[in-house]
């Protein structure tokens, strides 16, 4: 960590790569030496981070600077300003995974390389994609000044991929049962009834496959004798409010029929179904 | 998603300056200290050598663009009938620079400075990424423009009022209307002379009308249709506004036709400059850098081949290659600790003076000083590894022979360089640097191609040789005199050679034609016989040979021997360790790093990187006790394009619960499959995130790698 901070000072940015997070290893070095100095943690990871938050935070709290700006080079040009005629003034850049899903764009990456470039400012990141150089031509280079450290820490991407919809729920379209539960509790009661009905037929014949589902006008009749709908109309609303939720698919039959269809798998349903009784 | 880290006011201690965390890694303060010092220095001197050779190099370039920017703007107002009939044709200096995009930023930079301190005062540098739209690129100039002359001139030409409107130009007023107001105003406001006097002489219209100098920095990057539009517009407003252009192209000429049509690159004028090649401008470099004996600090083989390479191979580019010397300098100023005797001659015997018992440990360790140490006498060996004072005499006489090996070494691989660059094929190389590395890695003398260009310097012919000689001689010349106490007598014995190589020549050339008939009588006495006589023994050809052949040869036997005792490489010297810099593998790992093999390599051979015994695999199997990640991505190795999802799983579940001793039909089947399912899906989920899989749609349930190999 000496040595990293003598080539910071020295104007070179530190590139951590490897396997694992190395999430723990910048907060380490953050805690062991940065606590002196003004220091910002960028997580590139995050999916909703943008690079006008980035320079926002910079202009704002670190140089105390009210206002807007128009654009982010208008920005960066204040913020060149600002460290040139301040030369005490040393600001540490952290950034977690520079080759983040926000951070990709060739205009993030070259603001961030002006920034870089400034001798006052001193960037830390860490990258894992493996195709990251590629974000970098060779003036970016030359602006980022890398010196690359690798650091293999096989730990696991917790924070990473907690924000990457992993792709085996995706992938089915299948819902979780914690999120489907999560859905029906802010529902009324009664919409829950409506719901539970559909879920009980469809899983009664689940074994059928000639099934495709249940007719409106069917569903409509036995929401009516569980007093659940009082009109076509409210059925119809309820039915497109699980529709937004992606709870239920409705499909054309070949009859012109609208067929209802619970978009979950039997298991889950299952389960959700036990849950409720529970309750 | 961000957050900032504010030093809290009670916490704040004085924050470490830069010099403690150099001093921090190490145990010794004081030398440490020292090192660091040094360290500064090498590296500022580093700075402002190559800041004046960039100069240097520069200078023609420049130069002719000045003299261009000059001529341009006073044709414009010399004769009245070529100024009409050029009337809109902007004046353009294309300038080729290489495909070092890196190195632009100097050479812009300085070019900027000379014109506004010669020629005018109104330079604007605009880069592509700012210019996205016409107007973008509009209001910058404008700002720019009006921002380097109110930067420039400090005198009482501009009102404070005008200043202040000046700078809050919003962008809505600016357009090339407001600018040609804004200038006429000036021009006019800063004329001494009355207008009627206006046109009347060069000087005076030079002086009140200076160019405008608008510099593109990255041709290439600009988007054509912004480009055109403003050149279209610029060359309605020449008559007014007397706008120039430089292109900075890294290319070739050829793309200014592909990025305007014809009916836009009518209106300029260009004329191209040729900027210095960069390989070039590297050999300068290394030229002045490190190949000299004033600069203590050099690089051992290996890494200068690093360096090398990845100029040669991947960028071009001299600053990437200036930082990497630097990192160079500072890992050995960090990491070694008697480099502390690394530099000049008399600081280097004072701080030796001063080294304490460990150090002198550590000297003792040194590989190449034991060398030294096991050619010595037994008693001087006892008295070496005990006696710290005798040490420091000891040691003080090699620091003065390696700087003598320096001294000696530069001049004579300059005299070889001049002697084998111009034989054909180049055998040694073509370039300086090739024969440096050349020399640095083995003996230079073994090599085949050290032979080959011996044999060819036998064949040369006359005049060229004697012509090689004096060039050499030319080369050891000033050295001899700049060199304050040069300890090679040997460089004036070949200079006497070369002297008297000059005298016979001429008698020689006279007498070559007889030599068929005369064979002996005509020799110049200079010759003594018996080296003739050996000649003539060697010679088995029917005809003599000349005395000029047997020079010919003493002059190479000589100059193999100067070879043979100054080109040895640095690591025959004892202590060389102190100067030079030889981890070439933390170079290049820090410079050039693969990320993607690291990553692949963690992957599919954990071992390496966890030291763990149980991980001990051969290549391509499977270990089960591998992290979840390795595991999955081997089993991805094992499949085509697209990946079914499930039978990953599955033989991903059979692996693991392979490894955890487990019976697959055991009770708790249940329990454990949920555990390795979770396992799996964040093991698939971290593998998409290094970018190894994505999802895909082509097929349920399947995902597509994006890598290939494996299988």
């Amino acid at each position: 960590f000496n040595k990293w901070m003598l080539q910071l000072r020295l104007g070179f940015s530190v590139l951590v790569y490897g396997l694992g997070s190395k999430k723990a290893l910048l907060e380490d070095f953050r805690v062991a030496h940065l606590s002196q100095e003004i220091h910002l943690v960028v997580n590139g990871f995050f999916p909703s981070i943008t690079l006008k938050a980035i320079l926002n935070s910079l202009t704002c709290e670190v140089l105390e600077h009210e206002g807007s700006f128009r654009t982010p080079s208008d920005q960066i040009q204040f913020i060149a300003q600002t460290l040139k005629g301040n030369p005490g003034l040393r600001v540490f850049l952290l950034i977690h995974n520079i080759d983040g899903q926000m951070l990709r764009g060739e205009k993030t990456q070259s603001a961030l390389g002006q920034l870089a470039s400034l001798p006052n400012l001193h960037l830390v990141a860490s990258i894992d994609h493996i195709n990251a150089p590629l974000v970098w031509d060779q003036f970016k280079q030359s602006q980022f000044n890398w010196l690359w450290w690798e650091c293999v820490t096989f730990q696991h991407y917790a924070e990473e991929t907690s924000y990457e919809n992993s792709l085996l729920v995706q992938q089915t379209g299948a819902l979780a049962l914690s999120s489907l539960t999560h859905v029906l509790r802010s529902l009324t009661p009664n919409a829950r009834g409506i719901f539970r009905l559909l879920v009980k037929f469809q899983l009664e014949n689940k074994d059928n496959p000639s099934y495709t589902g249940l007719s409106f006008q069917d569903f409509y009749q036995r929401c009516r004798e569980a007093f659940l709908v009082n009109s076509d109309l409210t059925l119809r609303t309820q039915l497109t409010e699980f529709r937004d939720h992606k709870l239920i698919r409705t499909r054309k039959g070949a009859d012109g029929v609208e067929y209802l269809n619970v978009a979950v798998d039997a298991n889950t349903l299952m389960d959700f179904l036990e849950n409720e009784k529970d309750e | 998603g961000c957050f900032v880290f504010k030093p809290s006011a009670k916490k704040k201690k004085k924050t470490l300056d830069l010099e403690s965390y150099f001093t921090d890694g190490c145990e010794d303060a004081r030398s440490s200290e020292l090192r660091f010092e040094l360290c500064q220095d090498l590296w500022d001197q580093i700075k402002t050598e190559t800041e004046i050779l960039q100069d240097e190099l520069n200078r023609k370039v420049l130069d002719s663009l000045l003299e261009f920017t000059k001529k341009c703007s006073s044709i414009r107002h010399h004769s009245d009938w070529t100024s009409q009939m050029r009337a809109s044709e902007i004046p353009t200096a294309a300038l080729i620079l290489g495909v070092n995009v890196t190195d632009h930023d100097m050479t812009f930079q300085s070019l900027s400075e000379l014109l506004q301190t010669s020629v005018t005062p109104h330079v604007v540098s605009v880069q592509a990424k700012e210019c996205g739209a016409l107007k973008h690129l509009m209001k910058k100039v404008l700002e720019r423009l009006m921002d380097t002359v109110v930067a420039v001139v400090d005198d009482d030409d501009d009102d404070e009022v005008e200043e202040e409107t000046e700078q809050h130009h919003r962008s809505v007023h600016c357009s090339l209307t407001t600018l040609c107001d804004w200038y006429s105003k000036k021009t006019k406001k800063s004329s001494s002379g009355t207008p009627g006097k206006k046109r009347s002489s060069l000087v005076v219209n030079e002086q009140q009308e200076p160019p405008v100098v608008i510099i593109f920095k990255d041709l290439e990057a600009f988007n054509p249709r912004v480009l055109q539009d403003f050149i279209l517009v610029c060359s309605r407003y020449v008559q007014r506004l007397p706008l120039m252009f430089i292109f900075g192209i890294a290319t070739a000429p050829s793309t200014i036709q592909h990025m305007l049509p014809h009916s836009v690159s009518s209106l300029l004028c260009i004329e191209l400059f040729q900027s210095l090649s960069c390989s070039q401008h590297l050999t300068t470099v290394i030229e002045k850098l490190i190949l000299t004996h004033s600069f203590p600090f050099k690089l051992n083989g290996k890494v200068m081949q690093v360096l090398v390479g990845i100029f040669l191979y991947h960028d071009f580019s001299v600053k990437n290659f200036i930082k990497g010397l630097q990192l160079a300098l500072l890992e050995h100023f960090y990491s070694q600790p008697l480099s502390v005797l690394c530099c000049r001659k008399e600081k280097a015997l004072l701080n030796l003076k001063h080294l304490r018992h460990d150090d002198l440990e550590r000297v003792r360790q040194l590989p190449s000083f034991r060398r030294f140490v096991e050619k010595q006498e037994i008693e001087e060996q006892e008295k070496l590894r005990t006696d710290d004072s005798h040490l420091k005499n000891v040691c003080q006489k090699l620091m003065k022979d390696l700087h003598k090996y320096h001294k000696c070494y530069y001049p004579i691989l300059r005299c070889l360089h001049t002697l084998t660059s111009s034989l054909p094929r180049y055998p040694l190389g073509k370039q300086i640097r090739e024969l440096h590395l050349n020399c640095l890695e083995k003996n230079v003398w073994e090599a085949e191609e050290y032979q080959s260009a011996v044999n060819l310097l036998k064949m040369l012919a006359k005049d060229e040789l004697i012509s090689l000689l004096q060039k050499c001689a030319e080369i050891l010349q000033p050295i001899r005199s700049t060199q304050m106490k040069s300890a090679c007598v040997q460089l004036e014995e070949l200079l006497s050679k070369f002297q008297q190589l000059d005298a016979p020549a001429t008698d020689q050339s006279t007498a070559s034609e007889e030599n068929f008939t005369s064979p002996v009588k005509n020799l110049p006495k200079k010759t003594d016989l018996f080296q003739l006589q050996k000649t003539l023994l060697e010679s088995r050809r029917s005809r003599k040979k000349s005395p000029f052949e047997a020079l010919r040869n003493e002059a190479l036997d000589f100059i193999d021997t100067l070879v043979k005792s100054h080109l040895s490489p640095p690591e025959s010297q004892p202590l060389y360790e102190v100067c030079y810099y030889s981890s070439s593998a933390a170079v290049r790992r820090h410079l050039n790093a693969t990320p993607r093999t690291s990553i692949q390599a963690a992957l599919s051979s954990p071992y390496h990187y966890l030291q763990n015994e149980s991980l001990k695999s051969d290549d391509g199997t499977v270990s089960n006790s591998a992290p979840d990640i390795c595991i999955a991505y081997k089993l991805h190795l094992e499949c085509g394009r697209l990946i079914n999802l499930y039978d990953w799983l599955e033989a991903y579940s059979t692996v693991v619960s392979a490894a955890e001793g487990t019976d697959p039909d055991s009770d708790g089947i249940g329990k454990v499959d949920e555990v390795k399912h979770a396992r799996f899906i964040r093991a698939v989920a971290e593998l998409e995130f290094l970018g190894f899989i994505k999802s895909t749609k082509q097929k349920t349930d399947h995902v597509a790698r994006l890598t290939w190999g494996g299988c």
